[in-house]
């Protein structure tokens, strides 16, 4: 019923003729695909103007027909040409001034990233020494704020020992000695440098001996040495030697301070 | 059934089709140009850009969608419609005297196996030969017939179907019925 109505509409008509909206040629070749029988009235309607056309017919002049074909041959040989004129074009050119200017552009912009790229790198290596030397600096900085929080806090101590050395030539330090916390520190702050060429040596004496506890530096910035600690010491001494690293046995002995 | 040799040869791009299709229908599209340019010259160039395209766009043609002619008078048709709109053609009119222009190009190259045809034809109600004529010849719109004719879109569209239907009976089964009948009545 719908299919009859379809062929009846005219619809049919006007897509053999050309007539149709696009809309209305997607329904047609819908219903072409989907009925045999739509196809066959189609088919009947095409063939009638088709044979009306033929009956219409005028002959074109005897000469066209050749005509027709050698322009198609025509367009088949060009376009069978132009790629390989293509392929043959790039070959004998010479070089666009264009691309010249481009290419010596690009090197001089190569150049110029070059240098500025050893530029930054000169200073970035000297950022990095910069930076290393700061962090010794900060390194140096916290040891010696350890040292002086140690340091206090063997000074608040009550049970350090507090022995002040006194002699001659000026001799003057104190030394820290706490056998809680197993640490000998001497406050420099009064002892002069030694002479040109002499040396200061630190001594413990144990069982009436003097074992050497290393050489005192002058110079220390904060005026505080810390020396390795030693049990059962009955005095430290002071001595001045000619040697930088000192002498096994105390040369002149400055002076002596007893720990009790 | 159409010829699927042909068909496949010119969805090929093969020359040789064009050659079949020229000799096929060139004289039915040369009518049909003629009328919508009107003079020998341009129809000419028509054709052969007719065939050309043809020849181009052989592998879009698609038979499930309607006949070769069908297709290639679609093409014949914008084809010539365009050349009237180009500078050539703008101080002809496409509703000049049709029998001027075809007694121009020589009334002897009508297909004289038609002659018993053409009384049959001759004897269609006029207004539905006009309108196949201005829609199927001439490329005229259905809306652009109304409008011209003053008669009502669904109207030209009924008179559409029937004119169809008419040609139908004329070249449709008993067509070799009609055509030996008119043969013979010449010799009555």
């Amino acid at each position: 019923m719908e299919l009859q109505s379809f062929i009846s509409s005219g619809l049919l008509e006007s897509y053999a003729l050309g007539q149709c909206s696009a809309a209305e040629r997607q329904l047609v070749e819908q219903m072409l695909t989907e009925h045999p029988s739509v196809q066959i009235e189609l088919n009947a309607i095409e063939q009638a103007l088709e044979q009306y056309a033929q009956f219409q017919a005028i002959t074109p002049p005897p000469g066209l027909k050749n005509k027709i074909l050698d322009a198609i041959q025509e367009t088949q040989e060009n376009e069978i040409e132009k790629p390989e004129l293509e392929v043959t074009m790039p070959k004998g050119r010479s070089l666009n001034p264009w691309v010249l200017g481009l290419c010596a552009a690009a090197l001089i912009f190569s150049a110029y990233l070059w240098v500025s790229y050893q530029q930054v790198k000169q200073k970035h290596q000297e950022l990095q020494e910069k930076v290393e030397q700061l962090k010794t600096e900060l390194q140096a900085c916290g040891n010696r704020a350890a040292n002086s929080m140690q340091f206090a806090n063997l000074v608040r101590d009550p049970n350090t020992k507090r022995i002040e050395i006194l002699g001659e030539k000026d001799i003057h330090f104190t030394v820290f000695n706490s056998d809680a916390q197993h640490s000998v520190v001497l406050d420099l702050a009064d002892l002069p440098a030694p002479k040109p060429g002499k040396y200061f040596q630190f001594w413990a004496i144990i069982d009436g001996k003097p074992v050497s506890m290393g050489m005192i530096s002058s110079g220390a910035d904060d005026k505080q040495q810390t020396f390795a600690y030693l049990e059962n010491v009955q005095a430290f001494a002071i001595s001045e030697e000619d040697k930088p690293q000192g002498n096994a046995t105390p040369t002149v002995v400055l002076a002596v301070g007893k720990t009790s | 059934m159409q010829d699927q040799q042909l068909i496949f040869r010119l969805q090929q791009q093969d020359q040789g089709a064009i050659s079949a299709l020229y000799d096929a229908y060139s004289g039915a599209l040369y009518g049909v140009v003629l009328r919508i340019v009107q003079t020998p010259e341009l129809a000419q160039q028509v054709l052969q850009d007719t065939f050309l395209k043809a020849w181009r766009y052989g592998a879009q043609y698609d038979e499930t969608k309607g006949r070769l002619f069908t297709w290639l008078l679609n093409i014949a048709r914008n084809t010539a419609i365009d050349a009237t709109r180009s500078a050539h053609f703008k101080n002809a009119k496409r509703t000049s005297n049709l029998d001027q222009v075809v007694a121009q190009a020589g009334n002897d190259t009508i297909n004289p196996d038609h002659v018993g045809i053409r009384e049959v034809v001759a004897k269609m109600d006029e207004k539905y030969r006009s309108l196949i004529e201005m829609i199927y010849f001439k490329g005229y719109t259905q809306e652009e017939v109304a409008e011209e004719s003053g008669i009502p879109l669904g109207t030209v569209k009924t008179r559409i179907r029937y004119a169809i239907n008419e040609l139908r009976t004329i070249f449709g089964d008993n067509k070799v019925a009609i055509f030996f009948l008119a043969s013979l009545s010449r010799f009555i």
